[in-house]
């Protein structure tokens, strides 16, 4: 599983954080939002900058980082909850 | 547009009479109905308005072939097109106009009424040839609110598009992309066709079928073939679809027209981009196509833009400027602000217009505007989030709890949203969001269904995830719940597996299998069951039949098969054991219906035949079909000494089914004739069969228009093939290939036999390469569709024959030694064509070694293969089987017992002129007809068969100098006696032999002329100047 970093523009909510599938969201020095967190795949990636792109959040970077220490994160995130599978 | 038809026939109540006008002029025409100028007019006439006593529709001529026009009505019913089979021009009087006017309006009454109805249990109901019932919504524009911002430079850039073939408008959600569409659909005067799309549009036929429902709006002609052959349960290929809407597109209106797809974004089906390329590329001049998406669609752009095909609107032309939000700010939010201001927002904005909106809701009814402002523009805050914020807690409490349970929905509409919310006022509520340009779309001009601002959905979804998730189960089942008593199952099993709710979920598929085929969703079903654990499935035996039932819908029979066997397997686990027999036999009869198309009829014969014996109480279409394929026994025991009779009286009653046709009946009606006419064949009735497929094709018009039903093309082609009119052949044959991928089926024993003329047909031209491609052909369609091992069988033997006919004999009899067959075997008819080629490739084989076993082995085949040809009177076969035998004893030196024997052949096949039977048998057979021809049996007959096989034109037969066999000096003796006039008894004392001698030479005599009395020998005796 790789780990990803997407940077939008502007400063999204902490709220958006289970819409983007439980990735943790902080902010650059330009108060710019970076999502980062373990994805499943590639198909996982372009499934969360369809949701970047449905919000028309305007996108700086993506970013594939290593996946360390963020597996430890997303585990005390509340990750078992169960999750959609979207059909629409 | 509409298209009005340019005939006006209307009945006037004041002159008491009808009136026939042409609407262009308003000009009367003198015309006495039913006159000889009636019927004139309507050959040439294509269509006209019928305004009659009993109601109005449109009347349209469908020429199937040319000089023969079949005459429909057509009339609307709703979202659905009502079609009524008139009659052919010759037919069309006042009364049957009446009659029909009459059967159309009681029929849409009850269209009205009935509403969308589903039967459960039904296994094989027929999926309607008439679309399901489509979602209008998606097929309308959203209504415009009545202030917008006039973007006139827009509007004016999209009506230019309109000069090439593709607009595309591409930006992010919020940019007013729809807004602006409407817009323009408000003031342009093209017309336009709309589509609305979801991500259940990935599914390819479902989308095509919208696309084509989508231009129907304008033109409810436009497009109708094609919609035909993507109606279930065996929608056509995709390519072949395309082709025929490309066709359909250019014989469509002549003036210009539009279609839009809008939120073209979800789709994701490759297939999909792959189909609107293609239409892109043929469209008709007229047809200009508008895509609206987020991202630009994975379509040849670029080489569009580089030929000025395309016009494109994108973030930068649909940003607000400063003047427009403006007048957004002022005139559509009401808000009074300054020019400093108005560009605050503006920047901040970036001219996103839905930012505006947000903004400018926030700042309704505030003092302190400049305040917000100040706080708005010093913030880094994502402006959907900052303004949203501010929007929603400014909503009183109830408005709040609303928007967030119904952001489940992806359509609302009051009284679904009163079961979601378990509130009622839902609809007042709704109406009252739209004036509070809160984000509510409305669907339609009757405010009924209405759908949130997508980006607010998203925003508010993810509010109640965040906020209330306990409650999302619960509003999920009441919507799944609302949806089901709605009949709208797509929606009901969506919001099903969103709870989630999987046993909600699991029983919505095995209930509603068929209902779910019909919406275009098997694909989406199939994919969810897919990920369902095997194990659940499996314990599931409904679940299984409905997955076997989906599989088979969507053309793949194997694993329907093994789904099918899973159900068997499973059906303990039913609830109550009396139900397990009926399960059971449905099941089989499931079975039955796949391995009939498969090809392995013993099996499938016999799965219907237990159906047939123990399902006793069986819904009408399930006992036509399972009737008819347990019908097909006699293609099993080829005996078609009594079938004529029942088949015949089935006719009648099938010809009668003019109202709405259901795929089902089609399936039973049809394959019923072609059973028939297959067994005509067998009878050696070539010209009745040909009658009986002209018959099929006639019935099938009447339904259907312009398609070919493959077994028709096949069935007609062989006889044409038969009769040596290859070029008719090889059209039918062709076509019949080509209409196979078509939505009509056809049983693969059919289609092999099919495959098999066409061969020959090749072959017969010399065209061996050709001939072997097609069998090669035969066993990819074979892979692709997993027949079953007899058609392949029988394909095997044909091209062993094909290597037999262009003189490759030890290809053949590598085959006929690897086939499994024996000389002493006991034939069974379904392989007969088989012991055949064998027989073929044994007599080739004792031609080359005269001594072997080889010839002897053919004649006892022969032998018990006519005994029972015979004895069942399948008399194709019996004069395949005595043709066989007089080239047998033809090779063995016997000719005169030859000549006798193809002599029986050819008295019987002249009349139905046979000519292929022969011609295919290449030079032995020229040379033993040529000894037919001298010897005066049916000269005129063997004449034609000779100059098929290309043979040299003979003299007239004149008695030859010798005969073929010549007599023996003794037999020479006894003919001269026998002219001479003696009676046996004095022969014998002439010649000092027993009667029983003289007998014996004076049978010999009669063989070697061909004679059967005493005055005939004498005559040829003569003749030949024998004495």
């Amino acid at each position: 599983m790789n780990s990803y970093e997407i940077r939008v523009q502007g400063r999204l909510d902490q709220l958006w954080s289970d819409w983007f599938d439980g990735l943790t969201i902080t902010y650059d020095a330009e108060d710019n939002t970076v999502l980062r967190g373990p994805l499943v795949d590639e198909a996982a990636l372009h499934g969360v900058l369809i949701k970047v792109r449905d919000l028309a959040l305007p996108l700086l970077a993506v970013n594939r980082v290593e996946a360390e220490g963020l597996e430890q994160e997303r585990q005390n995130s509340g990750e078992t909850r169960l999750r959609d599978t979207h059909l629409r | 547009m509409p298209k009005a038809a340019p005939y006006l026939l209307a009945w006037s109540a004041a002159q008491q009479s009808y009136t026939l006008t042409v609407r262009a002029h308003h000009k009367m025409l003198d015309i006495a109905p039913e006159s000889r100028t009636w019927f004139a007019w309507l050959d040439e006439a294509l269509s006209f308005t019928f305004q009659g006593k009993a109601g109005s529709y449109t009347a349209r001529k469908e020429a199937n072939r040319p000089g023969e026009g079949y005459w429909y009505a057509y009339v609307r019913s709703g979202e659905k097109l009502l079609k009524k089979y008139v009659g052919r021009t010759t037919e069309v009087t006042l009364v049957r106009l009446e009659d029909v006017a009459h059967a159309l309006s009681s029929e849409r009454d009850t269209h009205l009424q009935a509403g969308s109805s589903t039967v459960t249990g039904q296994v094989l109901q027929a999926p309607s040839v008439q679309l399901a019932p489509l979602l209008a919504t998606k097929l309308h524009p959203p209504r415009l609110r009545t202030q917008l911002v006039p973007r006139f430079h827009l509007v004016e850039r999209l009506q230019h598009g309109m000069a090439g073939a593709l607009t595309l408008v591409s930006a992010p959600a919020g940019f007013g992309k729809t807004t602006l569409l409407s817009q323009w659909l408000s003031s342009t005067r093209t017309p336009v066709a709309w589509l609305s799309l979801e991500p259940e549009d990935n599914e390819p036929t479902r989308f095509l079928t919208y696309l084509i429902a989508a231009l129907q709006t304008l033109d409810p002609l436009l497009g109708a073939s094609s919609l035909a052959l993507l109606a279930p349960p065996q929608p056509a290929d995709l390519q072949m679809v395309l082709t025929v809407l490309a066709n359909d597109l250019m014989r469509g209106p002549g003036e210009d027209f539009a279609l839009v797809l809008d939120d073209y974004h979800v789709v994701e089906a490759p297939t999909i981009h792959q189909t609107l390329t293609y239409l892109v590329e043929h469209l008709p001049p007229q047809l200009h196509l508008v895509i609206v998406a987020r991202a630009d669609p994975p379509l040849p752009l670029a080489r569009l833009r580089a030929r000025g095909q395309l016009t494109e609107l994108r973030v930068a032309e649909l940003r607000f400027g400063a003047a427009e939000s403006g007048i957004f700010l002022e005139e559509v939010m009401g808000l009074h602000l300054s020019p400093v201001d108005v560009t605050t927002l503006q920047a901040r904005t970036e001219g996103w217009v839905v930012g505006l909106q947000l903004a400018g809701l926030s700042l309704q009814g505030r003092d302190d505007a400049s305040g917000l402002l100040g706080a708005f523009t010093g913030s880094h805050r994502f402006v959907l989030d900052y303004l949203s914020e501010e929007v929603l807690s400014r909503q009183p409490a109830s408005v709040q709890a609303f928007l967030l349970q119904t952001s489940v929905l992806s359509r609302l509409r009051g009284s679904l949203c009163d079961a979601v919310t378990g509130l009622g006022e839902s609809q007042e509520m709704l109406e009252a969001l739209e004036r509070a340009n809160l984000f509510v779309v409305a669907l339609d001009d009757e405010r009924q269904w209405y759908r949130y601002h997508h980006l607010f959905a998203d925003l508010l979804r993810s509010r109640l995830h965040q906020t209330m998730p306990d409650l999302q189960p619960d509003l999920h089942r009441r919507a799944s719940i609302w949806y089901e008593q709605h009949d709208l199952i797509g929606d009901a099993l969506h919001h099903a597996r969103l709870a989630p709710d999987l046993d909600r979920a699991m029983r919505l598929v095995e209930q509603h299998t068929h209902e779910l085929v019909f919406r275009g969703l098997a694909h989406a079903v199939l994919s969810w069951l897919a990920s369902l654990p095997d194990g659940l499935v499996r314990t599931h035996p409904r679940l299984c039949l409905s997955q076997a039932l989906l599989l088979l819908f969507t053309g793949r029979l194997g694993e329907a098969l093994l789904r099918l066997h899973d159900a068997e397997q499973s059906a303990s686990h039913l609830a109550q054991a009396d139900e397990v027999l009926g399960f059971l036999n449905q099941v089989a009869t499931v079975q039955a219906y796949i391995l009939f198309f498969q090809g392995d009829l013993a099996t499938s014969v016999a799965l219907a035949q237990q159906a047939v014996d123990q399902l006793l109480e069986r819904p009408v279409q399930v006992r036509d079909a399972t009737d008819l394929i347990a019908a097909h026994r006699v293609l099993l025991s080829g005996d078609v000494r009594r079938v004529e009779e029942q088949r015949v009286t089935r006719l009648p009653s099938a010809h009668s089914v003019g109202r709405d046709v259901f795929a089902m009946e089609m399936f039973v009606h049809l394959t019923s004739i072609l059973l028939q006419a297959r067994l005509l064949r067998l009878q050696g009735r070539l010209r009745r069969a040909a009658a009986t497929y002209e018959q099929m094709a006639q019935a099938q018009a009447e339904h259907e228009g312009e398609l070919l039903h493959p077994g028709y093309c096949f069935g007609l082609g062989e006889l044409r093939y038969e009769w040596n009119d290859l070029d008719a052949a090889e059209h039918l044959l062709e076509q019949g290939r080509e209409v196979l991928g078509g939505p009509l089926t056809l049983a693969a024993d059919a289609i092999a036999q099919g495959y098999a003329s066409l061969a020959y047909l090749y072959q017969a031209h010399n065209m061996h390469t050709s001939a072997k491609a097609v069998v090669e052909a035969f066993i990819q369609l074979a892979d692709t569709r997993q027949f079953a091992p007899a058609p392949l069988a029988f394909v095997g033997a044909v091209r062993a024959r094909l290597e037999l006919m262009r003189g490759n004999l030890a290809e053949a009899v590598r085959w006929a030694d690897a086939s499994g067959l024996s000389a002493e075997d006991d034939p069974y008819f379904p392989h007969e064509r088989e012991y055949l080629t064998f027989v073929r490739v044994r007599i080739a084989q004792g031609r080359e070694d005269p001594s072997g076993p080889f010839i002897s082995q053919a004649l006892r085949l022969l032998e018990r293969l006519l005994s029972d040809a015979e004895a069942k009177t399948r008399t194709d076969s019996v004069m395949e089987i005595l043709l066989l035998q007089a080239l047998a004893f033809s090779a063995l030196g016997r000719g005169t017992k030859a000549l006798a024997v193809l002599e029986r052949v050819l008295t019987q096949a002249e009349p139905q002129g046979y000519i292929r039977l022969f011609v295919d048998e290449g030079e032995p057979i020229v040379t033993l007809l040529r000894q037919a021809y001298t010897s005066g049996i049916t000269p005129d007959y063997v004449a034609i068969l000779l100059s098929a096989a290309g043979a040299p034109n003979l003299p007239a037969p004149t008695p030859a100098g010798s005969l073929l066999e010549p007599l023996t000096e003794r037999e020479l003796e006894v003919l001269r006696l026998l002219v001479a006039g003696l009676s046996n008894q004095a022969i014998a004392q002439e010649l000092i032999v027993t009667v029983g001698t003289v007998k014996r030479h004076i049978n010999s005599i009669y063989g070697k002329l061909a004679v059967q009395s005493r005055t005939q020998a004498a005559a040829r005796a003569q003749a030949l100047h024998l004495l």
